[in-house]
């Protein structure tokens, strides 16, 4: 039997190894992403002062001024023109074309877009945290499994804080279990098979942990008479297997999913439909497959997951259509009930390639994306970031280290090389990335 | 030096303490991370709630520059934070206590690495005072009496409890290598 001293070293030892990797994989960023952070937050602490304080005085002519008074002068900087300030209008809501066309032979730039779309993902309605709770705990007859593996059989489960066994072990023992946990996203309700009420189309994972997930709609049971007061539901279908997938919304009459490659290695993405064709869900439009040679679609960039932080511009999901992210009502999670409804974000140049990275995983590419953030219309900074699938991670920003502008950008040789303007001159800098921040190569 | 610090009207005095939080920014960073991954199983979480708590020493830093430790400051406030989210998310999402990390899977994941050692997984079991005290002991070095002070509970409480952690962290880690990993 081992001792508790023996158990105490051999702990010890693994808290050191566990402590050195942690080393390799937690790499700080740059300080000035905190220096930003904090003076963004410091300036709209200041800025909804002031507006608090006009507002309570009573003086709504006076607030109403303020609100369409443009920041100080220091605030505009880096404008890239002398273009007019005008309070921000509300763009004409246009509908989303479902499939994006290929893109454009040559990079797109800045200021070439005269279009804003809005994303129709951003109207979704989802499940509030009532009907995940019941969702969590219902009994609930479930089809086969997508991709017909054993261990995930149909039948009829119920769920305990969304969980319930399969019944079946992996190689070595362990559990399978469906798994409803809502954490990598949520439900949405939608009208897919043409009667009367929405069904519910909920993300959910079949293993020993949650990795991979496939979509299930789910209707009510009419049938509803079990006995123990849980909530019986009826598996209308699962979604055709999908790799992985991202978001999900209704689209006339159908579902759009975007399919990512992998689960952990999301470069790449495809949008697809599926609708009910009275017995299953099946492909109605969009690619069927992932091609061999995949290329990562920055045109739709999903923020998710970043790092990243636009200091006005937040952070949070983003979507790029034709290049423009519409007005995307980004909630502060620092500041809850704070919106910032003028926000736009325009996609810039795009390069593609493969940057050299000590990843022990194989990607597709990555691409480095100019972002021009633009809180109520105005430019207000521009990065370099480097984006592989929902992640982005900042290269470069104007104002770093001198430069004045970003003029253009390309992966080369695995570094990220940019072309800025520094000391009224163009210079060439490159970047070496280690997967969560770049670092300038000398020369 | 951060090279925007410059380019910002940053409050004053910061610029003169600016290099001792950059310091401190980078011979931390890592160490708590590995101590908040260790206890949330979060990769994403952790590196959020690690930089969110730099940002608010950040924003004290005339304040917190004059500390004795600043680095304990920090500690504390990413790890409030970091059980603070934990609460919520059991309030709101109704989160089961011991599952495995979400969206990491054990040998995927910039944190797959860690996850092979499988003491995240085995750190996940233990109920979330232990694991703190565990975490706290073995990750940040700290002595019994500082961890008692700072989880507000008595030494013979923390003992207990790095005993009780101990000993079933060792069968954890056990069943993992007799599973044939």
């Amino acid at each position: 039997m081992t001792s508790e001293h023996d158990n105490n070293d051999q702990l010890a030892a693994a808290f050191a190894e566990f402590r050195s990797r942690a080393a390799q994989t937690f790499c700080a960023t740059g300080t000035d992403t905190i220096y930003h952070a904090a003076h963004a937050r410091d300036e709209r602490t200041r800025r909804f002062s002031i507006t608090a304080a006009l507002l309570a005085a009573g003086a709504l002519l006076t607030a109403s001024m303020v609100l369409q008074t443009p920041p100080p002068a220091g605030e505009q900087e880096p404008l890239a023109s002398a273009e007019a300030w005008a309070p921000p209008v509300p763009g004409p809501w246009i509908q989303v074309p479902e499939f994006p066309p290929p893109p454009p032979a040559t990079p797109a730039r800045p200021g070439s877009f005269n279009t804003t779309r809005a994303d129709l993902a951003n109207q979704v309605r989802f499940l509030d945290e009532q009907k995940i709770t019941q969702l969590r705990n219902s009994t609930i007859d479930l089809p086969p499994w997508p991709t017909g593996a054993q261990a995930c059989p149909a039948g009829t489960y119920t769920f305990h804080d969304g969980k319930t066994p399969t019944g079946a072990t992996d190689s070595i023992g362990r559990p399978f279990d469906y798994l409803m946990l809502f954490r990598a996203s949520l439900g949405i309700y939608a009208n897919l098979d043409g009667a009367p009420g929405d069904e519910m189309v909920v993300p959910l994972a079949c293993g020993f942990t949650e990795v991979t997930y496939q979509l299930l709609v789910l209707k009510d049971d009419p049938k509803d008479d079990l006995k123990d007061d849980r909530h019986g539901l009826r598996g209308l279908g699962y979604i055709p297997a999908l790799p992985a997938f991202d978001r999900f919304y209704p689209y006339n009459k159908g579902l759009v999913v975007e399919v990512l490659n992998h689960p952990f290695d999301t470069a790449a993405e495809q949008r697809r439909r599926y609708g009910w064709d009275g017995t299953r869900f099946v492909l109605t439009a969009g690619p069927a497959s992932l091609p061999a040679d995949l290329r990562p679609d920055v045109r739709r960039i999903d923020l998710r997951q970043s790092y990243f932080r636009l200091d006005q511009c937040g952070g949070g999901m983003l979507s790029f259509l034709d290049g423009v992210s519409g007005t995307w009502r980004f909630a502060d999670r620092d500041y809850p009930g704070q919106t910032h409804p003028a926000t736009r974000i325009e996609l810039g140049e795009i390069s593609l390639g493969l940057l050299t990275e000590p990843s022990e995983f194989a990607r597709q590419g990555d691409a480095l994306v100019t972002l021009v953030c633009k809180p109520e219309g105005r430019p207000w900074e521009t990065w370099v970031v480097k984006v592989s699938g929902a992640k982005a991670i900042p290269v470069l920003k104007v104002g770093d280290n001198g430069a004045t502008a970003i003029v253009s950008h390309r992966i080369t040789g695995g570094l990220a090389e940019v072309v800025v303007r520094a000391q009224a001159r163009q210079q060439v800098w490159r970047f070496r990335s280690n997967g969560q921040t770049f670092t300038r190569v000398p020369g | 030096m951060g090279m925007d610090a410059t380019a910002i009207a940053l409050p004053e005095g910061h610029v003169s303490l600016e290099w001792d939080f950059a310091t401190l920014y980078q011979a931390r960073f890592s160490d708590l991370a590995a101590q908040l991954y260790a206890f949330t199983g979060d990769a994403l979480e952790t590196q959020d709630l690690v930089q969110e708590a730099f940002i608010r020493a950040w924003q004290r830093w005339d304040r917190i520059g004059r500390y004795d430790d600043p680095g304990a400051w920090v500690r504390r406030a990413a790890w409030n934070l970091a059980i603070t989210r934990h609460k919520r998310l059991k309030i709101f999402r109704r989160v089961p206590e011991h599952d495995p990390p979400p969206a990491s899977g054990p040998e995927s994941g910039p944190e797959a690495g860690l996850n092979r050692m499988d003491l995240v997984a085995s750190l996940r079991k233990l109920p979330e005072q232990i694991r703190r005290a565990v975490v706290l002991h073995y990750l940040a070095d700290m002595p019994i009496a500082d961890i008692a002070a700072e989880m507000r509970a008595a030494e013979g409480t923390i003992k207990s409890w790095l005993r009780r952690g101990r000993a079933e962290l060792a069968i954890h880690l056990a069943g993992y290598r007799d599973g044939g990993r």
